[in-house]
C-alpha cells in the first residue's frame, strides 16, 4: 500500500466533491430539563449571578448537540462575558426606567439617546453572538458597522412609516440582508441573493392568512353571543366569548407568524452561501411548523412553563431536520480571519466591546 | 486506554483523524493517523471544558488545537481527575437535586414576587432624594397641564375657602400645613377625579366637586386619601415595584431576546395593576384611621365612595361589571364597618 491510497482514504478528502448532508439535532428533552431546572434553582438561590453560567451551559447544550457533516457547532463565551454584559444591562434598563418614570421630560430625552444607542447595540450583541460561535475550531464573525446599522434599522423604518408601511417588507428584507452580508465564517463571507418580491408575497399571504381568519372567528363569536337573550347567560356567554376570542388571537397570530417565518427562513437559506464553503437548503413546513409553535403553546400553558425544555428541545429538532447543507469545495480550507489574531478556542478576548449587553 | 477522536489544530478548518491515548500517570498523546504527527501534553496543561449532558468533550490543547471525543464514562472518569470539579453536573445527573429543584423553583418563585420585590420597593422609596421627588411633580404637573388639564372653572373664591379648610384640617392633624398644596384643575379626559403628586401636590378636578355637591366633608375624605398615597411614599413604591418585577421577569425568562426587546417591553401592566389595587386599599386605610383618631365623621368617606361609584357605573356597565364595582362596594363597606365601630 503506497503514500497515496492512504492518502485518499483519509477523512480529509471525501469533502473534494459537492455533497448534501443533513443538519443533526441530537438534544434531549429529559437531559436537559435536568439542566434547566438546576440553572433556575441555582440562579434563584445566587439572586441572578448564576445566570451567567446558566446560559453558557444552555447555550453549549444547543450548539454541541447540532451537527453538520459529522462535527459539531461550539459556543465559546465564558460566563464572566456574560456577566459583565448583563450587569451593563441591568443598569442601563434601571437609569432608562427610573428616569423616564421620574420625569416624562427626561423621558424623551432618552427615548433620543436610546434611539441612537439602538444600532450600536445592534452591531455588538450580533458580534458577540457570532464570535462566540465556532466550526471545526474556527469563528463566525460579524463586521456590520454603526452607519450601516443606522440607516438599516434607523431611518429605513421611519422612512417605511411615511408610506403607510407599504415599503415594510423591503425594509425588512434590507435589514436581514444587512445582517447576513456582515457575517463571516473565518476568511470566508456570506453571500445571498434574497429577493424583495419573496418579502412581498410572504408579507401579503401572511396579512390575508392573519385577517381572513380573524374575520371567520369574529363572526363565529359574535353569532354565539347574539344567540343569548337572556342577561344571565348573556353575561356568562360574555365571559366565554372572551376567552375563545383570546384562544383565537394566539391561534391567528400562530397561524401567521409561521407562514411569514416558514416562508422567509426557506428562502433566505436556499438563497445564502458561505462562498466555497457551503450552501444551505430549507424546506420548513408551514403547517409543521404551526402545528410544532400551538402545541408548543398549550404544553407550556398546562404545563406551567415546566415544559420549556421539551419545548426547546423540538423546536431546535424540527429547524434541524428542514435543514440541509451542501458542502463545497472550499470548505477545508477556511482560514482564520486576518482581522483574528488565534484560533477560535485560544483567542483571548480582550475588547471591551466584545460584550454582549443584555438582560436575558 | 486508547481511543479515536478529531483533532483540529490552529488557524484553519482543517481536521484530523487522531488515536488518543489516556494514561494513568496523567499523560495525554494525540497521534495523528495520516500524517503520525504526535502532540504529548499532561492533563493540567490541557483545557477540559465541563462536562455537560452526554455532548462530546472538548479539549483544549497549549496550541490552540481542539481536540473532541465521544463522551463515555471512561472518558469522562479521566477527565475529571483534572483540577476542575464537575459538581453542576453531578447536580444535573442526580435525581434527587432534580426533584428537590422541582420543588424549590415554584416555591422561589413565589416568595420571590410576594415578598422580596414589595419590600424592596417599600426600601427604594425611603432611599428616593427629595430633589428627584420634586422634579418628578413638577415635571409630571408641567405636562399634565400642557395636555389634559387646563385651567378650573370654578369661582376664585370657592377655591380659597377650600384650600382655607384644607389648611386647618392639616393643623388638626399635627401635620406641616403648607406641604400639601391644593390645586384644582378642569379635565374632560379625567372626569371626577383626584391625585397626588409625589411631593404632596393634591389635584382635585371640577367635576369631582360637582359629584360631591361641593360638600367640604366629603372632599375632606377624598384629600385624606390622596394624602395617605403621599405619606406611604405610593408613588416611588409604584416606580420601584414596576422596575424590579420587569427586571426580574426579563433577567430569569427573558433569554430569547438581546436589550432591544427589554427596552421595547416596558409593559408590565398586569403586575401593576395588582399592586396599585393594594395601594388603594392602604391610602383609604390612611385616610380612615385618620378621620377616626382626630375625631372627624368616617361616614362622609363612605359617601363620597358611593356618590363616585354612581357615576362611575354610568360610564361603562361592563367595565363596571368587571373591576371597578367590586372594588367600590367592598371600599364603601370598609369604611361603614370602622364608622360604625366608632359610633
Amino acid at each position: 500500500m503506497d503514500e497515496s491510497t492512504t492518502h485518499s482514504t483519509s477523512s480529509n478528502e471525501n469533502t473534494r466533491s459537492p455533497k448534501t448532508v443533513p443538519v443533526r439535532f441530537y438534544g434531549k428533552a429529559g437531559e436537559f430539563f435536568a439542566i434547566w431546572i438546576v440553572n433556575l434553582l441555582l440562579t434563584f438561590v445566587t439572586l441572578g449571578i448564576y445566570s451567567a453560567w446558566a446560559k453558557v451551559r444552555t447555550y453549549r447544550y444547543f450548539y454541541s448537540n447540532t451537527e453538520v457533516d459529522d462535527h459539531r457547532f461550539s459556543y465559546l463565551a465564558e460566563p464572566l462575558q456574560i456577566l459583565k454584559g448583563r450587569i451593563i444591562g441591568v443598569i442601563l434598563f434601571g437609569v432608562y426606567f427610573l428616569a423616564s418614570s421620574l420625569s416624562p421630560i427626561l423621558a424623551s430625552v432618552i427615548m433620543l439617546i436610546l434611539v441612537i444607542a439602538t444600532p450600536f447595540l445592534i452591531c455588538a450583541s450580533i458580534r458577540f453572538k457570532m464570535r462566540m460561535t465556532a466550526y471545526r475550531n474556527i469563528r463566525f464573525n460579524f463586521t456590520g458597522r454603526y452607519g450601516g446599522a443606522f440607516v438599516t434599522f434607523i431611518l429605513l423604518p421611519i422612512a417605511a412609516l411615511f408610506t403607510l408601511y407599504l415599503a415594510m417588507p423591503w425594509v425588512l428584507k434590507k435589514m436581514d440582508e444587512f445582517l447576513l452580508t456582515h457575517t463571516t465564517f473565518g476568511n470566508k463571507p456570506v453571500s445571498t441573493e434574497i429577493s424583495t418580491g419573496e418579502y412581498y408575497i410572504a408579507a401579503i399571504c401572511t396579512a390575508l392568512i392573519g385577517a381572513g381568519l380573524f374575520f371567520i372567528g369574529a363572526i363565529a363569536a359574535g353569532g354565539s353571543l347574539t344567540m343569548l337573550t337572556n342577561p344571565e347567560a348573556a353575561l356568562e356567554g360574555m365571559s366565554f366569548t372572551l376567552v375563545i376570542l383570546m384562544a383565537l388571537y394566539v391561534l391567528v397570530f400562530t397561524l401567521a407568524s409561521s407562514f411569514y417565518t416558514a416562508r422567509i427562513r426557506n428562502h433566505i437559506f436556499n438563497s445564502s452561501r458561505i462562498d466555497d464553503v457551503a450552501g444551505f437548503i430549507s424546506n420548513l413546513s408551514f403547517g409543521r411548523l404551526a402545528l410544532l409553535r400551538i402545541t408548543n403553546f398549550l404544553a407550556l400553558v398546562c404545563s406551567f412553563g415546566f415544559a420549556m425544555p421539551w419545548v426547546k428541545i423540538r423546536t431546535a429538532k424540527l429547524f434541524a431536520d428542514a435543514t440541509q447543507v451542501t458542502i463545497l469545495e472550499g470548505a477545508n480550507n477556511v482560514m482564520v480571519d486576518a482581522s483574528q489574531s488565534a484560533s477560535a478556542v485560544g483567542e483571548e478576548v480582550a475588547d471591551v466591546f466584545d460584550i454582549d449587553i443584555a438582560l436575558g | 486506554m486508547q481511543i479515536t477522536g478529531k483533532y483540529y489544530p490552529e488557524g484553519s478548518t482543517q481536521y484530523y483523524s487522531v488515536t488518543v491515548n489516556l494514561y494513568d500517570s496523567g499523560e495525554i498523546t494525540v497521534l495523528v493517523d495520516e500524517t503520525g504527527l504526535q502532540l504529548s501534553r499532561q492533563r493540567n496543561e490541557v483545557r477540559i471544558k465541563d462536562k455537560l449532558g452526554s455532548i462530546p468533550r472538548e479539549i483544549t490543547f497549549p496550541e490552540n488545537g481542539l481536540l473532541s471525543l465521544v463522551s463515555t464514562p471512561d472518558i469522562d472518569a479521566w477527565l475529571a481527575q483534572a483540577s476542575r470539579n464537575n459538581a453542576i453536573f453531578k447536580m444535573e445527573s442526580s435525581r434527587k437535586a432534580v426533584l428537590l429543584s422541582l420543588v424549590l423553583v415554584p416555591l422561589f418563585l413565589y416568595s420571590f414576587f410576594k415578598y422580596i420585590i414589595p419590600g424592596f420597593a417599600v426600601h427604594f422609596a425611603e432611599y428616593v432624594p427629595n430633589s428627584a421627588v420634586s422634579l418628578a411633580s413638577k415635571h409630571t404637573l408641567y405636562l399634565l397641564d400642557k395636555t389634559i388639564l387646563a385651567r378650573s372653572a370654578l369661582p376664585t373664591e370657592q377655591q380659597a375657602n377650600f384650600q382655607e379648610q384644607w389648611t386647618d384640617t392639616l393643623t388638626l392633624l399635627n401635620l406641616n400645613n403648607s406641604a400639601y398644596p391644593l390645586l384644582f384643575r378642569q379635565s374632560d379626559e379625567l372626569g371626577a377625579n383626584a391625585f397626588a403628586l409625589p411631593d404632596g401636590t393634591v389635584v382635585v378636578t371640577d367635576d369631582l366637586v360637582g359629584v360631591i355637591d361641593n360638600n367640604w366633608r366629603l372632599l375632606q375624605a377624598i384629600l385624606l386619601h390622596e394624602l395617605g398615597h403621599v405619606e406611604k411614599k405610593h408613588s416611588m413604591r409604584l416606580i420601584s415595584e414596576t422596575l424590579a418585577t420587569s427586571l426580574a421577569v426579563n433577567y430569569f425568562f427573558g433569554d430569547v431576546g438581546g436589550a432591544i426587546e427589554v427596552f421595547a417591553g416596558l409593559s408590565n401592566t398586569v403586575v401593576q395593576n395588582q399592586f396599585s389595587q393594594k395601594l388603594e386599599w392602604e391610602a383609604d386605610n390612611f385616610a380612615l384611621h385618620l378621620m377616626s383618631q382626630h375625631g372627624l365623621d368616617t361616614e362622609s368617606f363612605a359617601t363620597a365612595m358611593e356618590k363616585l361609584s354612581n357615576t362611575r357605573a354610568n360610564s361603562s356597565k361592563l367595565e363596571n361589571f368587571f373591576e371597578t364595582h367590586p372594588g367600590m362596594k367592598e371600599r364603601i363597606d370598609n369604611a361603614r364597618k370602622l364608622s360604625s365601630k366608632t359610633k
